[in-house]
């Protein structure tokens, strides 16, 4: 079988270019330099007036990405009727981080944390609170099962 | 797709702002490489007259009629193992209908048509009753009570690919046994019924995921040509191969559209939206699905009236002709999104398979099985994320170019182009912005 016919050749020597340079970059904002590199793409991504999508993800990372990372992070959220306080947005963690999360809810239901698969039993006006290592990457979502209402996007990196 | 505690528990890290730029670069590169120094008379071998064929012993077994009764009774018993746990099974978290549903089928149809062509008309167990209904009866299964009609074309099949990425993407309960269960119910009467009055022809027009399968299977590296011979192909020459017909541009848009709803629904802006609204969430997600699915095609049917008017090509032809270029952006997209779910989850589904009706059985051998990671790092995957949207885009572009040679006469053939690249160009760069933002 020929590799490449004559005339596909020039177009099939940019994709091993294309590749390579995608690997520097992934390499460069790889998981060890994560944090700054995402701390900085979130300064770019403000000013880069093109990004209209990125604007909303912007404002919830620098409240979260602070440099010097507490050794428990708190994640605090209230339910009220259908209205979740903080809205619903994404919060970061670094991948090892214990997390700490209290959910108040005003009616009797279940918060369920994906992916870790952990969860919390909901009385009206009483806290419920789930502690754990944040030992998976990716990003997990934490739901009410009754409600079915979304309390945010936990990011771990 | 986050359906329920079973399905998409992990979800993807959102790609680093640098790999978009990067992939954004790259689209914008190809695209004036395409228009300068590619080729400039058509050269794409739609009918496959210089393919080399495959080794004989391969074109044998893959021609012997043993091979497609073999598949088919694959197909059959597949379903109805599948079965065993949708009818049977108790509606719990660990029921690996959903799994099995939507990740190991409709993900896997997509890995699974790229390296071996249209399977789903093998393994269809649909179309396997019919020909054995048919067969039964001493009746031809091609022919049907009357002749399917001449303008149908695709869009059965259209109407069935929104009909599933609604009940994927917007439907309630959409996890569980009763909602699966009567969408399949409903889509096997449908094409039953079809069969009987059109033929077996019908499958080839109305079956979402024979439809799909086929459109995917045209990258694939080998094909059987029209008089039967099994060739090496590539997937350029597959592709280009594709003719227009009524509904295949709103059958790509869906496509394209519905995985990009499926990304922009899982952006925080849209959960607050349809969290905070009065409205109930199965009218707006419905409502957004439409709007995106919407404007992917507002955006074609304008570059492509454009192309067509600048290009001097025959009014109204255009946007059927390009239609085959935007499948592979829209594969490209499909593996981004869905890689991980369907190492992970597929990994998760094939353990619980072997217990669909949950009473600690172990029927496949699988029960015990622990979920690899399988190399899905963070750097790993946003890697392959944007390398896969690029290739979608860089395959979506030549054979973009290579129609245009075609469609428009020399004179205005980069002209016309202009804005097929700049919708493609488009098209990648949302893609790409929906990875980091959503």
């Amino acid at each position: 079988m020929t590799i490449a016919p004559a005339r596909l050749r020039p177009l099939l020597a940019v994709l091993p270019l294309g590749v390579a340079l995608l690997m520097a970059t992934s390499a460069c904002a790889g998981s060890d330099a994560a944090a700054p590199a995402q701390s900085a793409a979130s300064v770019s991504a403000e000013s880069a007036a093109a990004a209209a999508e990125s604007a909303p993800a912007a404002p919830s990372e620098p409240a979260a990405a602070a440099p010097a990372d507490p050794a428990v992070k708190e994640i605090t959220v209230t339910i009220a009727g259908r209205k979740v306080t903080p809205p619903p947005g994404r919060i970061e963690v670094a991948e090892g981080q214990t997390v700490r999360i209290t959910v108040t809810g005003d009616a009797a239901d279940e918060a369920h944390l994906h992916g870790y698969d952990k969860e919390a039993e909901l009385k009206p006006g009483v806290p419920a609170s789930i502690e754990f290592v944040a030992d998976q990457t990716g990003l997990f979502e934490m739901e009410t099962h009754e409600s079915g209402l979304q309390l945010f996007q936990l990011v771990v990196r | 797709m986050l359906l329920a505690h079973g399905v998409g528990g992990r979800q993807d890290l959102p790609i680093p702002f640098s790999a978009v730029l990067t992939g954004a670069a790259l689209a914008l590169l190809v695209s004036f490489v395409a228009l300068g120094a590619l080729w400039k008379q058509p050269r794409l071998d739609a009918a496959l007259t210089a393919a080399r064929s495959v080794p004989a012993a391969l074109q044998t077994v893959v021609t012997a009629p043993a091979w497609r009764w073999i598949w088919r009774v694959a197909g059959l018993v597949a379903a109805a193992y599948f079965c065993i746990g949708l009818v049977f099974g108790p509606d719990r978290a660990d029921n690996p209908t959903a799994g099995a549903f939507y990740v190991l089928f409709w993900v896997g149809l997509v890995p699974l048509s790229l390296l071996f062509g249209p399977v789903w008309r093998g393994l269809n167990p649909l179309r396997t009753l019919h020909l054995l209904a048919c067969k039964g009866l001493g009746r031809d299964p091609e022919l049907g009570l009357r002749p399917l009609p001449a303008g149908v074309g695709y869009w059965p099949a259209c109407a069935g690919l929104f009909a599933f990425v609604w009940l994927e993407l917007v439907a309630p309960e959409r996890a569980t046994l009763p909602v699966i269960g009567a969408w399949l119910a409903a889509y096997a009467v449908l094409m039953l019924a079809g069969a009987v009055v059109f033929g077996s022809r019908w499958f080839g027009h109305a079956d979402p995921f024979e439809v799909y399968s086929d459109l995917v299977g045209r990258l694939a590296p080998a094909a059987r040509r029209g008089d039967g011979v099994v060739v090496w192909r590539n997937s350029l020459d597959g592709m280009a191969g594709l003719r227009p017909a009524p509904g295949l541009t709103t059958l790509v848009v869906v496509l394209l559209g519905s995985t990009m709803y499926d990304s922009l629904s899982n952006a925080p802006v849209w959960v607050r939206f349809m969290q905070e609204s009065a409205v109930p969430a199965p009218v707006t997600g419905t409502a957004g699905l439409l709007a995106v699915i919407a404007a992917v095609l507002a955006a074609y049917r304008a570059a492509t009236a454009l192309a067509g008017r600048w290009g001097a090509a025959r009014p109204g032809t255009t946007a059927g002709q390009i239609a085959h270029s935007i499948v592979p952006i829209a594969v490209g997209y499909v593996v981004a999104h869905y890689y991980t779910l369907f190492l992970l989850e597929g990994q998760r589904t094939i353990a619980l398979l072997s217990d669909p009706l949950d009473t600690g059985a172990n029927w496949l051998g699988t029960a015990g099985w622990t979920i690899q990671a399988l190399g899905t790092t963070p750097a790993g995957v946003a890697t392959l994320q944007v390398t896969v949207i690029v290739i979608g885009h860089v395959l979506g572009t030549v054979l973009a170019h290579d129609r245009a040679l075609a469609l428009f006469p020399r004179r205005t053939a980069v002209l016309g182009q202009i804005p097929l690249l700049v919708l493609m160009v488009v098209y990648t760069v949302v893609g790409l912005l929906l990875l980091f933002a959503a």
